[in-house]
C-alpha cells in the first residue's frame, strides 16, 4: 500500500491545526507523533490523477512549512519525507519499483536509535540496505526486539494496519436555557431541538453516532455526566429517550441530587463512524430481540452504572475462579483472555460447581481422631478426612477425593500458590469444592 | 483429574422414552404433533396450531418439560424455585437451554454465579447456525450482582427487554408494591420471571429439588461425575403436583456409582 508521510518542522504547531487544513483535501489521516502524519495515498492520488498532484495539493493545503514523502510503507515513505528536507525541497516521491533501492542507499542514521546505530557502524553496517541484509534472528539475539522491529521495517514490511483519524471534535451541541426548569417534562421538550440539531450534524459529516456524552447542568453549576451507547445508531427520539433516564436518575440520586433547575444541556458525539463502516457491521447483525435487549442494557447501566451490569465469559484456567470472566457487558466484545485451549494441568474436571463464595467459607476438615487434616511435604494427607467442621457444625463426609495438588505460578515467588484441592460430599447432600493449603481449609465453591 | 474426553451433559429424563437417547437427539422436538398436558385433559394440538404457542412459550430442556403445564416457561408468568439444596443446579439447568436457543436472561442479585457450569451445561445442545460459539451464547447471560438504589426499577427495565428474568428474592428484599409493579410489567412484556426464594406467593408455579443425589465419588477416590435431581413443580391454580428426574453430568457413559 503506498504511503504518504508529512513531517513539519515547527514543534510549536498543533497537529490539529494542521489536521484542519488537511482535512480539506484528505479524507483519512493517521497521526503518527507531534510532527508527523501519514496519509494512504490511494485515494488521494486516484482523485488527483497522480501521486505527484495529489502530494501538491496536500504541500499547498497548508500554510505551515511541511514536507512529505511518498513511498511504498511508512519508513520509506518517512524517510523520503527527511530527505525531502534535506534536499531543501518539500516533495519525495519514491516510485514503487524503486522502494528498496531508495531505502537501501540510505545512511544507517536514520533508524530512530542512536544507540544500536553505533553498534551497527562498528561492525561495518553504514546502509541500511546493509542492515537489510542482516538475518532477522541474527538482529533479534544481538539487539533484541525493538530493533528486530525495526528491521522488519526497513525490509519494507510493516503489517500495521493504519490507525485513521477522523477529527469531530466539532459535534456537540448546547444549550441553555433562559428559565431553568425543574420539571422533567419541560426539559426533555427543551432537549428534542438539541437532539435534533446534533442529528444534522452528524449526518452533514457523512457519519453515524454511536457514543454520546450527555452533560447537564444545574443553576447552582452541578453537573451530571454520562456516557450512552446507541443499540444502533442515535437518532432524535433515541438521543431525548437517553436525557429522560438520565434526568430521572439524576433526580432520584439520593446522594447528589440537583439543587436547582438545570440551566444547559451539552450533547456532545463520542464515538462515531463513517456510514460504510456501519453498512457493513452493525446493520442487519441483530435481530429485534436483540435490539431490544440493548435497549435494556442501556437503561439498567444508567440505573445501576456501567459497572454494575455483567457480561460473563469462560477463560482458561485450572480453578473455577480462575476461569471465571466477569466484565461489564460492552458491546466492543473480544477481549484479552486467558487461552481455553492450552493445556492447564491440574484442571478442575467437569462437571463444575455452579456457586463460588467470595470469600470462601473457612472450615476445619478432621479426621477420625479429630485433629486436623494436613498435606505432607511429600503431598500426602496427614489422616483420612472424614468430618468438616463449617462455623462450628460438624458434618460427617460420606465422600471425598483429592489431594490434587497444585503447584501455581511456582516460578514467582510473591504469586505463588502451593494448595491441594478435595471434593466434598457431607451427610446433609452438599458437595463442595474445597482448598487446603499453608492457612487451613476453606469451601471454594458449591456444586448445588 | 484432565479426564476431558468424554461430552459432559448428557442430560436425559427418566419421564420419557427418550431416556437411552444421546442429548443431541433429545433436544428436537417432534415436529409433526405434541401432546400436552392442560389441567389433567389431553390435548392433541397440530403443528400449525403450535406456531403461536410456541411464540409465548420459552423451550426448557425436554427433561424439564413435564414440570411445565404448558411444556416450557410461558412469557409475563412468574415461576419460584425454593433456595434449597439443588436450588442452583436446577437453575443452571433450566437456564442453559434459552441460552442455546439465542434468549437474553438477565440474572439480578447473584454473586458468584459459575460462567463455567452454564457452559457445560450448554455443551451438551445441538446450536443453530446464527448462534456461533458457545461463548457468543454466554453474551446474552446479563448479570447484575448488586443493584445498588432501586433494585425494582433495574428488575423492571430487564423485564422489559430479556426473554427470562431471574432474581434473587433473598438477596434483594423486595417489598410488596414493588412486587406488585413488577407483576404489571410482567404482564404487558414478554419476560418470564423465575425467583430463587420466596416470590409472596406470586409465582404461579412453584418448583423444589425434592432430592439431589451425587455418582462418582467414593472415600479417598473417584471423583464427581453425575448428579441426579428430583425436582417437583406444584401449580397455584389447580394444585396440581408434576415430578421429573433430570440427570446432570457423565451419566450414561459412567457406571453408576452410588456414593452412599
Amino acid at each position: 500500500m503506498r504511503v504518504m508521510a508529512l513531517k513539519w518542522q515547527d514543534e510549536q504547531l498543533v497537529p490539529e491545526q494542521v489536521m484542519g487544513d488537511l482535512m480539506q483535501v484528505v479524507a483519512d489521516i493517521e497521526v503518527h507523533s507531534s510532527a508527523q502524519c501519514f496519509i494512504p495515498a490511494g485515494a488521494p492520488s486516484r482523485f488527483y490523477g497522480s501521486e505527484l498532484k495529489a502530494a501538491r495539493a496536500i504541500v499547498r493545503s497548508t500554510t505551515s512549512k511541511v514536507t512529505l514523502g511518498c513511498a511504498n510503507d511508512r519508513f520509506a515513505a518517512q524517510c523520503a519525507a527527511q530527505v525531502a528536507g534535506a534536499r531543501k525541497g518539500r516533495l519525495c516521491i519514491v516510485p514503487p519499483e524503486q522502494n528498496a533501492t531508495f531505502v537501501g542507499e540510505l545512511p544507517i542514521g536514520l533508524l530512530d536509535n542512536p544507540e544500536v546505530c553505533e553498534v551497527l557502524v562498528g561492525l561495518g553496517v553504514y546502509t541500511l540496505g546493509k542492515f537489510a541484509e542482516l538475518s532477522p534472528a541474527a538482529v533479534r539475539t544481538r539487539f533484541g526486539a525493538e530493533a528486530a522491529f525495526m528491521h522488519e521495517l526497513v525490509r519494507g514490511r510493516d503489517r500495521r494496519p493504519m490507525q485513521l483519524f477522523r477529527p469531530h471534535s466539532v459535534l456537540a451541541v448546547v444549550r441553555e436555557f433562559e428559565s431553568p426548569s425543574v420539571d422533567i417534562d419541560g426539559v426533555v421538550y427543551g432537549s428534542r431541538l438539541l437532539a435534533g440539531q446534533l442529528c444534522l450534524e452528524v449526518e452533514h459529516a457523512g457519519v453515524a453516532c454511536l457514543e454520546v456524552e450527555l452533560t447537564l447542568e444545574t443553576e447552582h453549576d452541578e453537573v451530571h455526566v454520562r456516557r450512552w451507547r446507541a443499540v444502533t445508531i442515535f437518532d432524535q427520539d433515541s438521543l431525548v429517550e437517553r436525557v429522560r433516564w438520565q434526568l430521572e436518575h439524576w433526580l432520584r440520586d439520593s446522594h447528589s441530587r440537583p439543587s436547582a433547575g438545570i440551566s444547559k444541556i451539552k450533547i456532545e458525539a463520542i464515538h462515531v463512524v463513517s456510514l460504510k463502516e456501519l453498512q457493513s457491521g452493525l446493520w442487519g447483525e441483530l435481530s429485534e430481540s436483540d435490539q431490544r435487549a440493548h435497549r435494556g442494557l442501556d437503561r439498567m447501566r444508567g440505573l445501576v452504572g456501567v459497572d454494575q451490569v455483567l457480561e460473563v465469559g469462560v477463560q482458561g484456567g485450572r480453578d473455577p475462579r480462575d476461569r471465571t470472566v466477569l466484565v461489564p457487558h460492552t458491546e466492543a466484545s473480544g477481549r484479552e483472555r486467558q487461552p481455553k485451549n492450552r493445556p492447564w494441568p491440574g484442571q478442575i474436571p467437569a462437571p463444575s460447581p455452579v456457586t463460588i463464595h467470595t470469600p470462601p467459607v473457612v472450615i476445619d476438615l478432621l479426621d477420625r481422631e479429630g485433629r486436623a487434616v494436613e498435606i505432607t511435604s511429600r503431598g500426602n494427607l496427614s489422616g483420612s478426612p472424614t468430618v468438616l467442621r463449617k462455623s462450628g457444625k460438624q458434618m460427617p463426609l460420606t465422600g471425598w477425593a483429592g489431594p490434587w495438588l497444585a503447584d501455581a505460578r511456582w516460578w514467582s515467588e510473591q504469586d505463588q500458590q502451593r494448595c491441594a484441592w478435595f471434593q466434598m460430599l457431607t451427610a446433609d447432600g452438599h458437595a463442595y469444592l474445597c482448598r487446603l493449603d499453608a492457612d487451613g481449609a476453606v469451601i471454594e465453591a458449591s456444586y448445588d | 483429574m484432565t479426564d476431558q474426553a468424554t461430552p459432559f451433559s448428557a442430560v436425559r429424563s427418566t419421564s420419557s422414552v427418550a431416556s437411552t437417547r444421546s442429548a443431541g437427539a433429545n433436544s428436537q422436538i417432534s415436529p409433526s404433533v405434541e401432546i400436552a398436558l392442560v389441567g389433567g385433559a389431553v390435548q392433541v394440538r397440530k403443528a400449525s396450531d403450535l406456531g403461536e404457542v410456541a411464540d409465548s412459550l420459552i423451550p426448557v430442556t425436554p427433561q424439564l418439560k413435564p414440570l411445565f403445564p404448558r411444556g416450557g416457561l410461558e412469557r409475563g408468568v412468574t415461576c419460584s424455585i425454593r433456595a434449597d439444596l439443588g436450588a442452583m443446579s436446577l437453575l443452571v439447568n433450566l437456564l442453559a437451554y434459552p441460552l442455546a436457543q439465542e434468549k437474553w436472561v438477565s440474572m439480578v442479585g447473584f454473586s458468584g454465579c459459575v460462567p463455567l457450569a452454564f457452559e457445560e451445561a450448554c455443551a451438551g445442545f445441538e446450536l443453530s447456525e446464527s448462534a456461533g460459539s458457545l461463548s457468543s451464547l454466554l453474551r446474552r447471560l446479563v448479570m447484575v450482582p448488586s443493584p445498588v438504589g432501586d433494585a425494582g426499577e433495574v428488575i423492571g427495565a430487564a423485564i422489559e427487554s430479556m426473554d427470562i428474568v431471574v432474581i434473587n428474592s433473598s438477596v434483594l428484599k423486595l417489598a410488596p408494591r414493588v412486587w406488585s409493579r413488577l407483576a404489571a410489567k410482567l404482564r404487558s412484556s414478554g419476560a418470564a420471571l423465575i425467583v430463587l426464594g420466596a416470590a409472596q406467593g406470586r409465582a404461579e408455579l412453584e418448583c423444589r429439588v425434592v432430592e439431589q443425589r451425587w455418582f462418582g465419588l467414593g472415600r479417598g477416590q473417584g471423583r464427581l461425575r453425575a448428579q441426579e435431581l428430583q425436582v417437583r413443580s406444584r401449580t397455584k391454580r389447580d394444585a396440581q403436583f408434576r415430578e421429573c428426574v433430570v440427570e446432570v453430568g457423565q451419566h450414561a457413559s459412567y457406571g453408576i456409582e452410588m456414593a452412599r
